[in-house]
């Protein structure tokens, strides 16, 4: 059975989709996409942000990103219910560049509430870093855990988060996996809170009402969306630390063609239109300057847009069960495929990694 | 283009006068009477679906109410077979012409609300393949002109403004969406959606030229947008939001410079959002305001709005009974 899931994805922020009904996704995003689901009808899309960190050789950073030990996608097995509806079910899998497939057997596979109860038909968020070194998600004993590729496990303190549902949390990472940011939404959205993964500690938080879009390519910002009042959604860049540092109403052709995402310069953001005639669109969120390229895509809808680079922005395109990444060269237009994959067909919900 | 409110009853006065009504007939306020808007009554059809039913009614100025005889109750499609909403009808902004989608054979006419001689619109106002179902009618504000917008899925079918008293048509380009007349009746203002998602506003002079712009956000998504009489300076009307005890707002954009004023608040409750706006040809702008739940009377405010200020004075209030299936307002 084919089904069509909506799922909203706003550059990084995504929230994990399921195919339950009656339970909405943690995400807030007013630009939605809908994918079409693949093969088992019920995967969702969860988004991580990526970015190269500047500064990193092009060579190196592509070996830093996309080496054959390093994730390429985290996934889940849907599982069917007596009443039809699929839920999740058995350990995490983190699908490799090379292949190989690696369990994740410390992490929650069904979210659970805020009173600590299973929602069988959602599964618990988890995150890959851009870089595909680092995973972040819940642990069976309800904390939020880090785990990096040949590092060990980081657990984050018991009360790094308050007592929310966990299919209300939707967990993003900066690209180097530096950095995660939780955002609580639901009914009574609370603010994000912004971790730095190798110590644990709380850098800051990001007002409630703003929703995460994704961590800029260094990792040293944070892109929301708000409603910014008079029926208009405003972007603002936050500091890692939860410091407001530039607001602005971006232009129809911005807002209206999600997901954004937030450059390494912090203040220029990128969007792709999805149309028959595809553009590449750069808006300062500080002169309020845009400049648009035409560009070729491959099949697919948009799933993420983040910065790999000062001039590089790389884009997730799914079509069915398959997944396209390409990298766009910011100042020729030229599109270049990186990636392309079929993500494993009993998936119930998976996470790529971004850049 | 601006007429002075003299040569705009002038304008009017012809035009009707074209119609076979005395020119007197045409003079300000003290005239003949106008109507504020019409409406059609509600009967219970089948499957616990309503349908409207009975005869349009015109609400007077003065207070009366007339019957609109011979305007159909209900509409058709493109193969002329009956359509249970309500036949197409449409009143001028000055409240003295009325275009309607006749009974007895499902043509377009115009009339003076006054009464007087119908006047068969040209046929091929309602393009090809479309249906009167598919059909948005506007009237100028002075009743001179008459515009029909097919809605048809491919963005084809250009509208069509026909002059009453030349016989002119102008076509408006099928993938525009009219939005309304300026506040003289010289321009209409539409909307175009480009394949990039964004919303372009377009003022078109009748005389083939135009001016598009791509308005910010506060204009693309605002409640509702009124064109002025010098065809280029837009009323934005920013929804109010109850929730957070915000009240509706008011900004001018002008389409030829993109210039975008600040805005100001309205004088009125965060749920009163205007429905409608209308600039008059003496750049007073006029907002109306009105309660529009199922099986309860309808109340309808007329403010006149300081443009500077945001302050909003009632200058009319009427109701329409609880038991319509539609309603139109005047100029809407």
């Amino acid at each position: 059975m084919k089904t069509k899931i909506t799922m909203a994805v706003a550059a990084g922020l995504t929230a994990i989709a399921t195919a339950s009904a009656g339970v909405s996704p943690a995400s807030a995003s007013t630009t939605g996409e809908a994918v079409a689901a693949p093969a088992a009808g019920r995967a969702g899309f969860v988004a991580a942000p990526a970015a190269r960190q500047t500064g990193v050789s092009a060579a190196a950073a592509t070996e830093a990103h996309h080496g054959h030990d390093s994730i390429r996608y985290a996934s889940i097995k849907g599982c069917s219910t007596k009443d039809g509806a699929p839920k999740p079910c058995g350990k995490w899998r983190l699908v490799m560049h090379d292949g190989m497939t690696r369990l994740l057997p410390d992490a929650q596979t069904t979210a659970l509430d805020a009173k600590g109860k299973p929602a069988v038909y959602n599964a618990a968020p988890i995150a890959v870093s851009g870089n595909g070194r680092s995973v972040a998600y819940f642990t069976k004993s309800g904390r939020l855990a880090v785990r990096t590729l040949g590092g060990g496990v980081k657990l984050l303190a018991k009360d790094a988060l308050p007592r929310v549902a966990q299919y209300d949390v939707t967990l993003k990472m900066s690209d180097d996996g530096a950095k995660l940011a939780a955002a609580l939404g639901g009914d009574k959205p609370k603010a994000t809170r912004l971790f730095d993964t190798a110590t644990g500690r709380l850098l800051g938080t990001v007002p409630a009402e703003e929703t995460p879009l994704g961590f800029s390519a260094d990792g040293g910002e944070l892109l929301a969306s708000a409603d910014g009042g008079e029926s208009v959604t405003d972007l603002t860049a936050y500091s890692d630390t939860g410091e407001r540092l530039l607001k602005a109403t971006p232009p129809q052709v911005v807002s209206a063609n999600g997901p954004q995402a937030l450059s390494g310069d912090g203040r220029t953001v990128a969007n792709v239109v999805r149309s028959r005639k595809p553009e590449l669109v750069l808006w300062d969120m500080q002169t309020d300057q845009v400049t648009r390229k035409k560009i070729k895509l491959p099949a697919g809808d948009l799933m993420m847009v983040d910065w790999t680079g000062e001039t590089q922005v790389t884009l997730h395109l799914q079509k069915g069960s398959t997944i396209t990444i390409v990298q766009i060269d910011t100042e020729t237009g030229a599109v270049r495929q990186r990636d392309r994959y079929a993500f494993l067909k009993d998936t119930f919900v998976f996470a790529a990694c971004g850049g | 283009m601006r007429h002075t409110s003299v040569s705009a009853a002038l304008l009017a006065a012809a035009v009707i006068g074209g119609l076979g009504i005395p020119p007197s007939a045409a003079q300000a306020q003290t005239g003949p009477p106008a109507a504020r808007a019409a409406w059609i009554k509600s009967c219970a059809g089948k499957s616990d679906l309503n349908r409207p039913c009975g005869h349009w009614q015109l609400v007077l100025r003065d207070g009366r109410t007339t019957v609109l005889r011979d305007a159909s109750p209900t509409t058709t499609d493109h193969r002329g077979h009956k359509v249970s909403e309500p036949g197409a009808l449409a009143l001028s902004g000055d409240g003295r012409t009325v275009v309607y989608e006749r009974a007895r054979d499902h043509r377009l006419v115009v009339r003076p609300v006054a009464g007087g001689p119908v006047r068969e619109l040209p046929r091929s106002l309602v393009p090809k393949g479309c249906g009167n179902d598919d059909l948005t009618v506007y009237v100028s504000p002075s009743g001179d002109k008459v515009l029909v917008d097919c809605a048809d899925d491919a963005d084809r079918v250009p509208s069509q403004v026909l002059t009453l008293a030349t016989g002119k048509v102008v076509q408006i380009p099928g993938r525009d969406t009219p939005e309304g007349f300026s506040a003289d009746g010289d321009e209409v203002l539409a909307h175009r959606n480009p394949t990039d998602n964004t919303i372009a506003e377009v003022a078109y002079r009748l005389d083939g030229t135009s001016v598009v712009r791509t308005p910010p956000q506060v204009v693309a998504n605002a409640a509702t947008l009124a064109l002025a009489a010098d065809g280029q300076t837009v009323a934005v009307v920013v929804s109010g939001d109850p929730d957070r005890k915000k009240r509706p707002r008011l900004r001018t954009y002008d389409l030829r410079t993109g210039e975008l004023s600040g805005g100001v608040d309205l004088a009125l409750k965060p749920d009163e959002t205007p429905y409608h706006v209308q600039w008059g040809a003496d750049g007073k702008l006029t907002a109306y305001v009105q309660t529009d739940e199922v099986e309860t009377t309808a109340v309808v405010r007329e403010f006149t709005v300081d443009t500077e200020t945001g302050a909003a004075t009632q200058t009319d209030r009427f109701t329409i009974s609880k038991n319509r299936y539609a309603h139109v307002l005047a100029g809407e």
